[in-house]
């Protein structure tokens, strides 16, 4: 029954929204006054919706690649080795997720200007900034299911391997890592979800003309409470649940996540 | 390979000279970044303003949206770059005279605004140029309300008492329409505090954001708010139950400027945009769509239309400015107030 309760509860938004995205309201409310699919053709219209989604399928790509390419070597170093200021290094990796993003966002913003008036580099609204914000986010994600499941990673396997005459970066290519695998197809996710979403950052980082589409959907609200924002909820729930299903036929990500 | 001999050196060399010599007749063309609110109000000026007016012009608009408060954090931040990234920042009066007082816009020139002459005089500044504008009113719904108000003083009748809604981010104005019934106004917020606290035993509700509001009103959860004039066309035409009555105590003004930060890159450019900006056919589109008055003056919009989000010249005679001053003064202590005693 509890089980039940509680999954109604997590199940709730997810059927408003898709509830009301046909309907025919002019205002995101209930009751219901009819039902339409045109918020659906409404938001095709939106150029900035379409635009955004790609910007924000391609940054949040590049943050998840990008944030695993940092987060397994250092996961990779925190559990194999023991030195001085390790868990000081974990509590670092993980520090963006306890400061709030929008803190994050206007502070890298400030930092960037500053180093631009000291440097010269036109840095402020590159796309490089941008990006490196979005990694930023993705890395305690990485490294928090990255160590996990090193952590209870059997090492005899490896220790066999080398004792074969497997030389160490063999090890870790031919061994370790198909071994983590489901671990970074997780943590790949999780990174993937947290960029797609976030606004706090974009609003800072993106350069001119650069919308993702959190930024596109807060934008239209400004003066809209039309489903039309139901709908693309819908459609990105969609292509999440498609994603998901498309990449669970090679990795078992509902063992992992 | 490429091989620079002394014949492609000396082209080279005077392509340079050229290049560089341009700027001295440049005409306003290329790239400008314009900070706007996105959604409807960059549309509209994508549509009316950057595909229209501009079509031809050789200049290339680039929308980056975004709040004001973020846009004015960014701009804070980046007013000693030599090169910021916006061109044109669309910001509140308020905000337009917080950034000019920074020194981080700049003051116009105002011969390469030929359409500025034309701006109703009472509303322009030397630092920015009024957009659209709108009046403070109060909307109410029509089969709850009745009769329909006539004063701010309306929300506070214990008729209502749960049924009145205010805005978070409309702290400012909330106050100050409460001032405006208890011996204070524009330039004295103080006597507003305690009303407001009236209200708050009254069981008033705060809701974060405007949209919030609207749905509060379609759904009859609330009946009476302050709002702009402007909104309630919008939410009229969205459907909602409301009708506008404009207050007895006088219209206080809202006002959208556009400023040209001291550090854009291409101001030639910007200047073109705020005269285009002013044309006839965008400054129509947002009174149609939006419900904003029309800040140039010769603008006439059709009759009804005009009824509906235009001024008169007897109200716009008793028109209620911000007093800019006053408020940069005193918002610290205001959002105090609002947050530590109000909301708490």
């Amino acid at each position: 029954m509890i089980i039940f309760c509680g999954m109604s509860i997590m199940l709730l938004p997810l059927i408003l929204i898709l509830w009301l995205s046909v309907t025919s309201n002019e205002i995101l409310a209930l009751p219901v006054e009819g039902y339409s699919f045109r918020w659906f053709s409404e938001a095709f219209r939106q150029p900035q919706f379409l635009s955004g989604f790609l910007l924000s399928v391609t940054v949040a790509t590049f943050a998840t690649v990008a944030g695993l390419i940092v987060s397994v070597p250092a996961a990779l170093v925190i559990v194999r080795r023991r030195f001085w200021g390790r868990e000081a290094l974990i509590q670092l990796l993980m520090s963006p997720l306890t400061v709030p993003a929008i803190v994050i966002g206007a502070a890298l913003y400030i930092t960037v200007v500053e180093v631009e008036i000291a440097s010269g580099v036109p840095l402020v609204g590159s796309t490089a900034i941008f990006a490196a914000g979005h990694v930023l986010l993705t890395i305690p994600w990485c490294v928090r299911l990255l160590l996990a499941s090193m952590e209870g990673l059997n090492q005899s396997i490896e220790e066999a391997a080398a004792s074969l005459g497997a030389s160490p970066a063999s090890v870790i290519w031919r061994v370790t890592l198909p071994l983590i695998r489901p671990a970074m197809f997780a943590a790949g996710v999780f990174a993937f979800v947290v960029s797609f979403g976030n606004l706090e950052v974009s609003i800072f980082l993106s350069g001119p003309g650069q919308v993702t589409l959190p930024v596109a959907v807060m934008q239209y609200l400004e003066w809209k409470i039309d489903p039309t924002i139901a709908a693309v909820s819908v459609l990105q729930v969609l292509f999440v649940a498609v994603m998901l299903v498309i990449s669970d036929r090679f990795v078992n990500i509902s063992r992992m996540v | 390979m490429i091989g620079i001999n002394r014949r492609n050196f000396g082209l080279l060399a005077g392509g340079f000279l050229a290049s560089t010599a341009m700027p001295a007749f440049a005409q306003a063309k290329g790239r400008i970044v314009v900070g706007t609110w996105g959604g409807d109000y960059q549309n509209l000026q994508q549509a009316h303003i950057a595909d229209a007016v501009l079509k031809d012009s050789g200049i290339q608009v680039i929308f980056d949206p975004a709040n004001d408060t973020v846009r004015k954090a960014k701009l804070l931040a980046e007013r000693r770059l030599p090169r910021g990234t916006m061109d044109i920042a669309c910001m509140t009066r308020q905000g337009s005279n917080e950034l000019f007082t920074q020194g981080a816009v700049e003051e116009l020139d105002e011969t390469k605004i030929p359409n500025l002459s034309k701006v109703l005089p009472f509303i322009r500044t030397k630092y920015s140029v009024p957009h659209i504008y709108t009046g403070r009113v109060i909307l109410y719904n029509p089969d709850q309300v009745s009769p329909a108000p006539t004063s701010y003083a309306d929300l506070w009748d214990p008729k209502y008492a749960g049924k009145i809604g205010v805005i978070d981010i409309q702290y400012q104005t909330t106050i100050e329409s409460a001032a405006m019934i208890s011996g204070g106004g524009p330039s004295n917020y103080e006597p507003g505090k305690a009303k407001l606290m009236e209200l708050k035993k009254q069981g008033v509700k705060v809701f974060a954001t405007n949209e919030a509001m609207a749905q509060a009103l379609k759904t009859g959860e609330i009946v009476m708010c302050i709002m702009w004039n402007a909104r309630g066309y919008m939410w009229q035409k969205a459907g909602i139950n409301i009708e506008i009555a404009i207050p007895k105590e006088g219209i206080a003004v809202y006002l959208s400027d556009m400023c040209v930060p001291k550090n854009a890159p291409n101001k030639e450019a910007a200047y073109a945009y705020l005269n285009a900006m002013l044309e006839e056919q965008p400054q129509v589109a947002f009174a149609e769509n939006m419900g904003y008055a029309p800040t140039n003056s010769e603008v006439t919009l059709p009759p009804e239309l005009a009824a509906r989000v235009d001024y008169t010249p007897e109200q716009r005679e008793k028109f209620i400015m911000p007093d800019l001053e006053y408020l940069l003064g005193v918002d610290s202590s205001l959002q105090d107030f609002w947050n530590k005693e109000f909301k708490a």
